[in-house]
């Protein structure tokens, strides 16, 4: 390998980490956001992203296009919160987490309604709580929560319609 | 009484808002300098290798018929379809701002019902900003809307070429009779110091996008971005850099067409004597706004000889809009004539598929002649604008420039209008 050689490889992977961080500034954030409401746990959560974008860094140049990037990246998150929730030995998944403990900052932020809400969301299995999550957080359409999930527009329908039934039944149980 | 879904919505973005930021990304040194960072291969066994590729073609060719199977029983998977815009009526919720500054910002925001009079909720701005201007979802929805806030006071002389950002948005919910009849909630989307002043801004029909205009005769720069309410992320940016301040092209009066697919702008010269009708595909690719937009509708006037406007001089076209369904111009004309020291206004539509056999499709019955148009670095003019060129408007009619209020409400549709009746709103300089 000559020096040129050797200095091209580096100018492309200075282009690369340039493009990947400037992905991060505008993505990390929302992503993030998405890791933690499927998760739970701010740092579980933080992590999940920043696995998310090494693992785009390793991969650029597998990419079709800087285009298809976030797409990639909003895949990743999620199939790495699903490695992690599967991980996960017990069921309930929030019990004793961290989140509890700065619960305090959640009172301070949600409404009684919504931490009841929250609290229904976070005892759902994780297939129905990321249905959720595409359709009324992300507010994708069926066909596009179907094609994010990888599974068919009737399974997303059946999984929205039984998470909101069970946050129903859990508030009513509740109050 | 607020849905359960809305419920679910309102509680996953309060709990994703309370992430407000990230640990800096902690990327590996580059691949392309490092050798492999992989264990050392160990030697391998001779066929080996061979029972793992077995499952493996084992376990495709499982999934290959799972998947036929699934795709037999369920159909093919149909992309989505662009909600059908909601039927007009005219919009009773309002937004307004109140104790405009001489920025033309406000340092309260209040929502209020336009038929009883009651006003649902009052915000104050944050220490140190102040509200720019709202803006409704598109299709006559008078329940969401977006709220703008500018984090910093510019100072006098309020150079041109000055930014005004950063800035805050807020989605604003109402939910009248519910026990939680109005929510805000801050939006992720990101704004920087750097960005140029907001024109206008149009929130899509379903409430999933908002398209921002916003220009700067200084920099002789107008961008046109695109945002989803939902996550913050700029899913788009265009940009329209003009020649020269004497062919200045202002962007203005967006609206979303055929759901959330399109938006649509207006494009007026600097000298006011060409305007165009542009409409821009959501998954148009590029950056030039004028390479990715094409023109829809175009109309030039030549100047009147010595300056002097009569009841024959040509006029562009006033808050000149692309209806929801993408079928016609809605726009306000002044009738000149004689005699008539506030020239009264018509509406005109302009059918997309014969434009030069424009409709009046309503007559501001006089002395209704003052439409107040939106005060504020952003936001939209009070006319709703929805699909088959039906319309909802409000009239302004003012004592002076504060003080009450008194709103005529009309809706018109294929040449009809028709009178809903009148409401008073208290101290308030726009309304949407």
């Amino acid at each position: 390998v000559d020096d040129t050689d050797t200095q091209s490889a580096d100018t492309a992977a200075d282009g690369v980490q340039r493009q990947v961080t400037a992905l991060y500034q505008a993505h990390a954030l929302s992503l993030a956001r998405l890791a933690l409401l499927m998760l739970g746990d701010r740092a579980e959560a933080q992590d999940v992203v920043q696995d998310a974008f090494l693992g785009l860094y390793r991969r650029w140049g597998a990419l079709a296009s800087a285009d298809a990037a976030p797409g990639y990246l909003r895949a990743s998150v999620l199939n790495g919160c699903r490695t992690a929730l599967k991980r996960r030995s017990r069921p309930a998944v929030y019990a004793g987490s961290q989140e509890h403990l700065e619960s305090a900052e959640a009172l301070a932020i949600h409404t009684e309604e919504q931490r009841a809400v929250l609290a229904a969301v976070r005892r759902l299995p994780a297939r129905q709580r990321e249905a959720l999550v595409l359709r009324y957080y992300l507010d994708m359409t069926e066909d596009q929560a179907a094609q994010t999930m990888r599974v068919s527009r009737g399974a997303v329908k059946s999984a929205t319609s039984r998470a909101v039934a069970a946050v129903g039944r859990m508030l009513k149980e509740g109050s | 009484m607020i849905s359960l879904e809305d419920q679910i919505r309102d509680a996953l973005r309060s709990e994703a808002g309370r992430l407000r930021e990230v640990s800096p990304l902690r990327l590996l040194p580059a691949p392309g300098r490092l050798g492999p960072v992989t264990a050392p291969r160990r030697a391998r066994r001779p066929w080996t290798w061979l029972a793992p590729v077995t499952a493996a073609v084992l376990v495709i060719a499982l999934a290959i018929a799972l998947v036929i199977v699934r795709t037999e029983r369920n159909g093919p998977v149909v992309p989505a379809r662009p909600q059908s815009p909601a039927p007009a009526t005219f919009p009773r919720y309002y937004v307004a701002l109140e104790h405009l500054n001489n920025d033309g910002n406000a340092a309260r925001l209040m929502a209020g019902d336009s038929v009883t009079g009651k006003t649902l909720a009052a915000f104050n701005a944050p220490a140190g900003a102040s509200f720019e201007g709202t803006t409704p979802a598109g299709a006559a929805d008078d329940r969401t809307f977006v709220v703008a806030a500018t984090l910093s006071q510019r100072k006098p002389p309020y150079p041109p070429w000055a930014t005004d950002g950063p800035r805050a948005w807020y989605l604003l919910r109402l939910a009248p009779g519910s026990a939680r009849p109005v929510s805000m909630t801050k939006l992720a989307i990101q704004s920087s110091a750097a960005d140029l002043p907001v024109t206008q801004t149009a929130l899509s029909a379903d409430g999933r996008y908002l398209a921002v205009a916003s220009g700067d005769a200084g920099t002789l720069r107008e961008d046109l971005r695109v945002y989803s309410v939902a996550t913050g992320q700029l899913v788009h940016a265009w940009t329209m850099v003009n020649a020269g301040a004497f062919s200045y092209k202002t962007l203005s009066h967006l609206s979303w067409v055929n759901g959330d697919e399109a938006v649509a702008f207006n494009l007026m010269w600097g000298l006011s004597s060409h305007q165009e009708v542009r409409k821009v595909a959501v998954s148009a690719g590029g950056t030039d706004l004028l390479a990715a937009s094409r023109v829809v509708w175009s109309q030039s006037v030549p100047a009147p000889p010595h300056g002097v406007i009569t009841a024959s001089t040509p006029q562009l076209c006033g808050l000149a809009t692309l209806t929801a369904d993408g079928q016609a111009i809605v726009c306000w004309k002044s009738v000149v004539s004689a005699g008539n020291a506030v020239p009264p206004m018509v509406w005109v539509a302009y059918p997309l598929s014969s434009p030069a056999q424009p409709r009046v499709i309503a007559r501001i019955p006089p002395p209704l002649t003052k439409l107040t148009s939106v005060t504020g670095a952003s936001g939209t003019p009070a006319v709703y604008v929805s699909a088959h060129e039906v319309i909802g408007f409000s009239f302004v009619v003012s004592r002076g420039d504060t003080g009450p209020l008194t709103i005529h409400k009309f809706i018109a549709s294929g040449g009809a209008i028709r009178q809903l009746g009148t409401g008073t709103i208290a101290s308030m300089n726009a309304v949407w």
